[in-house]
Order: structure tokens, then sequence, then C-alpha cells
């Protein structure tokens, strides 16, 4: 017989008559063994009693939210238990399921996206008869524990034909790329190009090398076929030979080789017309190429899988900017509504003999004016609705206090104000882009923002050794060392002297906006190292500190680690 | 405020997820065919109506309080609050009418308001949080330009009284060009042909609101309804002899992250105490009656027109008072 399934009940004290109505209720399972319940009135005198619910918490398979207005009140059961037992779901750990006690304010909750108990949501005290609804709560409860049960029974399935499952409340048509990481073979996958789901066995498999059709998906009405079934991967020698990839089946986009083997993480690059995202890609790229890769060429290669994108990418911006020395004009609005990222493999070598862990890495490149109005973003740039990681790049001159400093000093080409003159507000892509992304992931929207790195990043950050009437020894305006941890410390220091800066120069609306996000930062960079003539060509390029936002956002998104020292 | 929209909201699909999103898609009013807020179903709506004769500069006012409020800096630390437009279109109208047409002075500032009279308001999303970790609280600001009652045909004037019915709050403009004491002082470029004189207009629109809210009253709803009675081109006070430059309406208020009362009751004693100097006691005995009212100052340009017949640039003046005392009379904030 299989061991029953933990219930971990969170309530509020005033509560305990409805906790033991909900026990009585639950008795018939509990005595099939199918259920064994744990609320704190379990905990026995003399115990650490906050061990106790930490060790049964952690523990659970299911978690019961006991909802009412002094539940949502308390401060205990609001961050300790259910942000805790929220996060437990999230990570398919446990199933959570609010139970509605009383009339309460709860549908901005952040469990308002889960399904909540009795059927129709109408709280129990206020049925005529309600002990109909908890025989409805408690059939709700059988009912999750029976899916549960059945879960975790077929991995073991799964595994005999190399496929793994993911939890499908995971796994939405909202669900972020960043949580889309298997240890072996993931089934349903995002399009990087169209960005719609698919499922892998449904892809052509194409030869790189000619074009031919090695092995055609299967046709619609093949959907429980052994064909469809079973996932082939493109390792075998065969496949290999092609250098066979897979087509996304909705697009017809060529998939990068190990689209169902590697965590994809998308990086969000989003900024107003002038903020120098294309410059920014660029200098990213090559920093990581050149500078922060041969410190890790033990441990770390970097490929890129899709040298097409790549190529057209050098030719476009990489050459004009860090061979020719020239400012490459700004992106102009794209007409396609599907747009064709770059994608670099990240691979960590394992020293102990196991697979070696991927992740890739997705940039996407796009004009201002897709991420200024909804009405571009949902089709033009409809990626940031995925993204893994948010990074917000903001010309300084968009400050108004900053421009005014520019103008007095009289230093700089005069395009160089061209986004204070826009009259556009500094935070306008950032908000267009949080409005989008709240209603794209309705109730969702509230944990993923809690969940996503946001760097916020003054982009230009040369400016300032212009418009500081005695510049300080800002951190940001030196070179980052790029060694073998992440220092944590040093980005820190330099998010607090943003911070100050942004302050001095009141910048208030982006210090506001930034409280939306619970981790965020605040970082400066330099894509070139210093301003372009009247002719728009530099001096110099040497970079600073492009690297900073994207090492930070994959530490937080546990790819890289960090010396915290 | 309009009763908490949960009950409906429940029976009705949200249009949030990627299918609607993906179409930015609206419903659509079942009567006039309006594409309503994408939220509707779901967030609360406050209705604030703008009232005021021609020239009293309800549009520029409008334009003028939008930038304020988008703009941000009334918003204390403390805490997250965002405000975002619903409607873009409106908003864009308002904007190049404040920009093209009254700053650049590609028209000729309209004496009646622009955008030409329109039933279409102006909708901001105001969303509020104590902290990251808290849910938000969502609020729809709709900002509704009202002419005067007695510049409007039988079918507008229908409008009119539904507008004032379902309004949460009122912002009552007086052009100080239309208070004959205070116009006899205004520099000639500054004075207008003779109109109905506001107090006349701000008499009709009470009457009318109180036959409302007694028939409110009945139905079982609050009648707690903040009045803002507010001097707009307070800029224009310079010119007038009995009013003290050092007043509290004169000093530019730039909403650096503090707001405070203080400054909203100063105000309030300074107008009244200039209306009462200048020979307009007429307005305050009018709302003598009304439990909420404050009176206010505003400039939507912040400067009069100059030789050229120009603004020199625009620097509004105060027009997030009489708004965020509305907010704090309905609860929405505290300061």
């Amino acid at each position: 017989m299989e061991s029953p399934v933990e219930i971990f009940c969170c309530y509020a004290d005033r509560d305990q008559d409805l906790l033991a109505e909900l026990e009585t209720h639950l008795s018939p399972l509990r005595r099939q063994g199918v259920i064994v319940t744990w609320h704190s009135l379990n905990i026995i005198p003399g115990t650490n009693a906050e061990e106790e619910r930490s060790k049964h918490l952690n523990n659970a398979q299911v978690i019961l939210l006991l909802i009412s207005p002094d539940f949502l009140a308390s401060d205990h059961c609001y961050d300790q238990e259910m942000m805790r037992a929220i996060r437990r779901h999230q990570q398919g750990e446990a199933v959570v399921i609010p139970i509605i006690l009383r009339p309460t304010y709860w549908e901005e909750a952040p469990f308002a996206h889960l399904q909540a108990l009795p059927t129709d949501k109408k709280p129990v005290v206020t049925w005529y008869y309600p002990d109909e609804a908890w025989v409805d709560i408690t059939r709700g409860i059988k009912k999750a524990v029976k899916e549960l049960v059945r879960k975790l029974a077929l991995p073991s399935q799964s595994k005999k034909s190399g496929v793994s499952w993911q939890d499908s409340s995971r796994e939405g048509d909202s669900g972020k790329l960043a949580v889309e990481e298997t240890s072996s073979f993931d089934v349903i996958v995002r399009c990087p190009c169209c960005l719609d789901q698919f499922y892998v066995g449904d892809c052509d498999i194409v030869s790189r090398t000619d074009g031919r059709l090695l092995r055609k998906g299967p046709a619609p009405n093949e959907w429980r076929t052994p064909r469809r079934e079973n996932v082939e991967s493109l390792t075998s020698p065969k496949y290999l030979r092609q250098l066979a990839g897979r087509q996304c089946p909705h697009c017809g986009y060529g998939l990068p080789f190990n689209i169902e083997r590697a965590k994809n993480i998308s990086l969000a690059i989003v900024g107003d017309t002038y903020s120098g995202k294309s410059h920014y890609i660029a200098s990213v790229i090559h920093t990581l190429r050149e500078r922060w890769l041969p410190e890790h060429r033990k441990s770390v290669s970097l490929t890129c899988l899709t040298p097409e994108v790549e190529h057209k990418y050098y030719h476009d911006v990489i050459r004009p900017v860090f061979v020719d020395k020239i400012s490459v004009p700004a992106t102009q609005p794209t007409s396609y509504d599907v747009s064709e990222p770059l994608i670099y493999e990240l691979k960590f070598k394992s020293s102990s003999g196991e697979a070696p862990k991927r992740v890739n890495l997705l940039f996407y490149d796009g004009s201002g004016e897709d991420y200024a109005w909804q009405e571009r973003m949902v089709r033009h740039a409809r990626h940031v609705m995925y993204a893994s990681a948010f990074i917000f790049l903001i010309d300084p001159p968009a400050l108004t206090e900053v421009a005014k400093h520019i103008e007095e000093a009289n230093q700089l080409p005069p395009f160089y104000l061209a986004a204070y003159r826009s009259g556009r507000s500094p935070v306008h892509a950032i908000k267009t882009t949080l409005e989008l992304f709240e209603r794209y992931h309705g109730s969702q929207a509230e944990n993923l923002l809690r969940s996503l790195p946001v760097a916020i990043t003054l982009s230009k950050a040369d400016l300032f050794r212009h418009v500081a009437s005695v510049a300080p020894a800002y951190r940001f305006l030196s070179h980052s060392r790029y060694g073998k941890s992440l220092h944590l410390q040093e980005m820190n220091a330099i998010d607090e002297e943003v911070r100050t800066l942004v302050k001095k120069y009141k910048g208030y609306s982006l210090l506001r906006l930034s409280q939306r996000f619970s981790t965020v930062s605040f970082f400066a960079t330099s894509a070139t190292g210093c301003a372009p003539d009247e002719m728009g060509r530099f001096r110099f390029i040497e970079p600073y500190r492009c690297l900073d936002p994207v090492l930070w956002a994959l530490y937080r998104l546990g790819v890289l680690h960090a010396d915290t020292r | 405020m309009d009763p908490p929209k949960t009950a409906l909201a429940r029976h009705l699909q949200p249009l949030v997820g990627p299918f609607y999103t993906k179409e930015l898609a609206h419903r659509e009013c079942p009567h006039c065919r309006y594409l309503l807020p994408f939220n509707i179903e779901r967030v609360p709506s406050i209705n604030i109506v703008v009232v005021g004769d021609n020239s009293s500069g309800k549009s520029s006012y409008i334009a003028a309080l939008m930038r304020q409020l988008v703009e941000g800096q009334w918003m204390t630390r403390e805490q997250y609050t965002n405000v975002s437009c619903l409607t873009h279109e409106v908003e864009r109208a308002y904007y190049r009418f404040y920009e093209y047409d009254l700053l650049k002075g590609e028209n000729e500032p309209a004496p009646a308001g622009y955008p030409a009279f329109t039933t279409t308001p102006v909708i901001y999303e105001l969303s509020l949080s104590s902290s990251p970790r808290r849910p938000l609280q969502k609020f729809n600001i709709l900002l509704y330009d009202v002419p005067g009652r007695n510049h409007l045909s039988a079918e507008q004037r229908e409008w009119y009284s539904r507008c004032l019915l379902h309004a949460s709050a009122m912002i009552f403009l007086i052009a100080p060009e239309n208070l004959p004491a205070i116009a006899s002082s205004l520099p000639s470029s500054s004075r207008l042909p003779r109109q109905l004189e506001s107090s006349e207009l701000l008499h009709s629109t009470l009457q009318l609101l109180e036959q409302q809210r007694h028939f409110i009253e009945r139905g079982g709803r609050s009648s707690h309804f903040p009045l803002a009675v507010t001097l707009s081109k307070s800029d224009l006070l310079r010119f007038v002899h009995s009013f003290n430059v050092d007043f509290f309406v004169s000093r530019d208020c730039a909403y650096d992250n503090e707001t405070s009362l203080g400054d909203i009751e100063a105000i309030d004693r300074e107008v009244r105490e200039l209306l009462a100097v200048s020979g307009n006691r007429s307005l305050i005995s009018i709302t003598q009656e009304v439990p909420l009212v404050k009176f206010f100052a505003v400039s939507a340009l912040g400067h009069s027109v100059n030789s050229q017949e120009k603004f020199p640039n625009a620097e509004p003046c105060r027009c997030l008072d009489p708004v965020l005392w509305i907010f704090h009379e309905l609860g929405i904030m505290a300061y």
C-alpha cells in the first residue's frame, strides 16, 4: 500500500472551530489511509513549535490555506506560511489549495490564480447547510490527492521512454522560460521565434547541411501513435552527420539543436529609442567572448546556436562599433510579427563525470518604439512576456536633471539630448512592459514579478564624467574584474551608488517603480566607454560594466555562483 | 465611488491572460459601443467631473493635471504607486492640445474646450501597495471634461445630468476673468466677453446635484461627495491689487515626494479670503450647504500670454491639489 499523502493546514487562530469541522469531514480519507493531516494544534507541548511547523510545511505534499480575513491579516499566516506554500507550489513540490472559509477579499491575493474550494468559491459560512460545503471540499481534496498520486507514479513510467514530465501548473501558456529546465528531456517547449508552445514529438527533423527532411512530424490524426510519443534524441550518429535540427511546427523556425535539453534563459533587454540597446547587446556579446570566457575557459564553453543571426548582428552592429568605431543608427521599428533571437549555449563542464549543465541565453534586439506602445509590443516584442529576467536600459539624459547638466556642460553633441527632447518619461518603456506583463499573466503576475530578476541599468554611464561638476570616484566608472567568481559585494555597492545618483538627479519615478520588484538591482554601464563625436565616430571603444547586469541575473536565476565575501 | 465589483466579476471572464492580451481585447458598451477599460469588471471606478464654463480652462487644466499625475512626483516614498493610462487616444488628444495648440500656438487657444465637446473620459488606472509583498489595490480614475450646462444642447444636457449623477467628486473651475470684481483688475488682453456669472453656474450645478443626491440617498448610497471649487489661471491673480503675492497659492508646488493636507488647508483659507476681499462672497455662500467643500487655485500653464500672445513655457502650478484632496476624502490615499 502507498504511504498516505501529508496535508498541512494553514489557518488563523480565530478559525480553529472551522478547522475542527474540516478535520471531521476529512476523517473518512484519513481512515482509508489516503491522507494524514497536520496543523499547529498537533504540536506537542515542550517541542520547538517553529521548527516543527517548518518541518511539516516543507514536507507536506498538499497545503490547505484556510482563507478568512484573519488569515490575510495575520503576518505569520500571510508572510511565512502562505508565501512559503506558494513557493513550494511554484517549484512543483506541493499542491496548494485555498479553502474559502469566510467572506474575504482574496481576488488579488498571491494565491488567487489557484483553484479554490468550495467549487464555486462561495465561503463555507455563507452556505445554508455548511455541511454541504465541507462535503464539496472533501471531494475536491480527494480529487487533488488522487491526481497527485497519479503524477507521482508517472516519472517512473516516463523514464522508460527517456522522457520526464513537468508539473502542468508550471507549464501553462503563461509559464516563464526560466523554469523550463530538465536534466534530460523536456517534452513541451516554447519556440524562441513565434513564442508558441509545442510538443517536441510534433516537430519535423531537417538536415542543416542540405535542408533535407529527415523525419516528418506526425499528421494531426496520429496524435496517440508511438511515432509521436517516442521523442527521438538528435544525438545519434545519423542526425549528427546531418547537423539535424527540429523545426517549430507553428512557424517553421529552425530550433536550436538542444532545445529539449537546455534551460532557456530569455534576457529581455528593454529600453526607449535612445537607450542604446543594440550597442549594449553588441558589447555584452563582445565582453562575454573577449573577457569573461578566457577567465572561465576550463569550466565553461560558449557556442552560438544561431550563426546566421549572429553574422547579421556582427555585420550590422558589432563590426561597425568594435572595428570601425562608428555609432550605429537607432534600430528601426520592425514590421514582422516574429523576431529571431541571438542564442548562445553556455555549457558548464563537470569534473565529477556528470553530464554537463547547459543553458541557452536568448537575446532579442528591437526598436525602442516596439517597447513604447502596447499595440506594438504585443505584435513585435512579445518575448518580454516570457522573460526570465529583465534588463531595463535607461538613457541618462532621459532624466531631466541630467539633461540640464549636459546642456550646461556643453561638451557633448546635441543629439545626446534626444531622449530628453522626446519628452518621454524615463520610465515609459518600463511602465508599458509592466502593464502588459501584468495583464498577460493575470493573477500569476504578482508571483512572477516577485521572482524575476530585474536589472535597472543606466546605459551610457560614461556621460557622468561630463555631468558631475567634480566627478566623484564612482565604482561603476571603473572596469569590472571578471575573475573566477562573481563579486556580489561590488555589485551591491554599485546598486547603492546608482540609487544615490538617481536620487541626486531627481529620478524619483525610477526609484518608485523599482519598488514593484522584489529582486531588483541598479547598474550603470557603458557599451562603448566614450561618447561619439558629431560625425558619430568614437575615439576609442572600451566598454565597461556591460556584463554586470547579465551575470547578476544569471546568479539570481541559479545559473552562476557568487562570491559573497 | 462605485460599489465593489467582486460579486459581478465572479461571473465574468477577466480580459487578462495571453489570449486577450495578444489582441488587447476590450469589452464594448452594449448601448453606445464605447470600448470599455479592459479591467472594468474588477476595478472600482472613481468618476471625477471637471465642470466649468467656456474659457474656464478645463481642457488645459485636465492636460496639466494628467501630466502631473503621470509624472508621479506627488507619490509618497513609503508605498508603491503607479498610474497607467487606459485611454491612450484621449490622452494623446489632450497632450496635443496642450503642447501644440496652447504652447506652440499652432492654433488659436480655443475658447471652448478642446478636444471639442466629448463624452469620452480620460481614464487612468491607479495602483497602490504598501510593499511589493502585499497585493495591489487598484482604482480607475475617470476624468470627465464637462462644459457648463448652459452651453449644451438638450441632448448634451441629458448626458451632463447623468455625468453628475454618477460622479464621485467634482472639480468646479472658475476663471478669474469671470469674476467681475477680479476681471476689472486684469490687463485688457486677459479680459473675456461678458458671460454667465460663475456663481450662477455653480448655483445651478449644485441645485441639480442636490436633487440627484437626494434621490441617491433614498437609494441607500452614500452622499459623501467632495467638491473642489477651483480658481483656474491662478497666475492672473498677481494683477489683482488685493492679492498678497506671498500667498501660498502663488508658490510653486513641485510635489517633491511630499504632499501635506496642511498646504491644502492654507490654500482653502487664502482663496476664501481672496474671494471675500474681492467681492465674490456669493461663491462662498452658495457652497455653505455642501458638507465637503474646499477652495483651490491652480494654473495649468503657470504663465499668462506674453506680448506676442504666446505662452512662454509650461510650468503647471498646483494642478494636483484638488485631486489629491479628493483621493484623501474618498479614502484612497492618506497624507
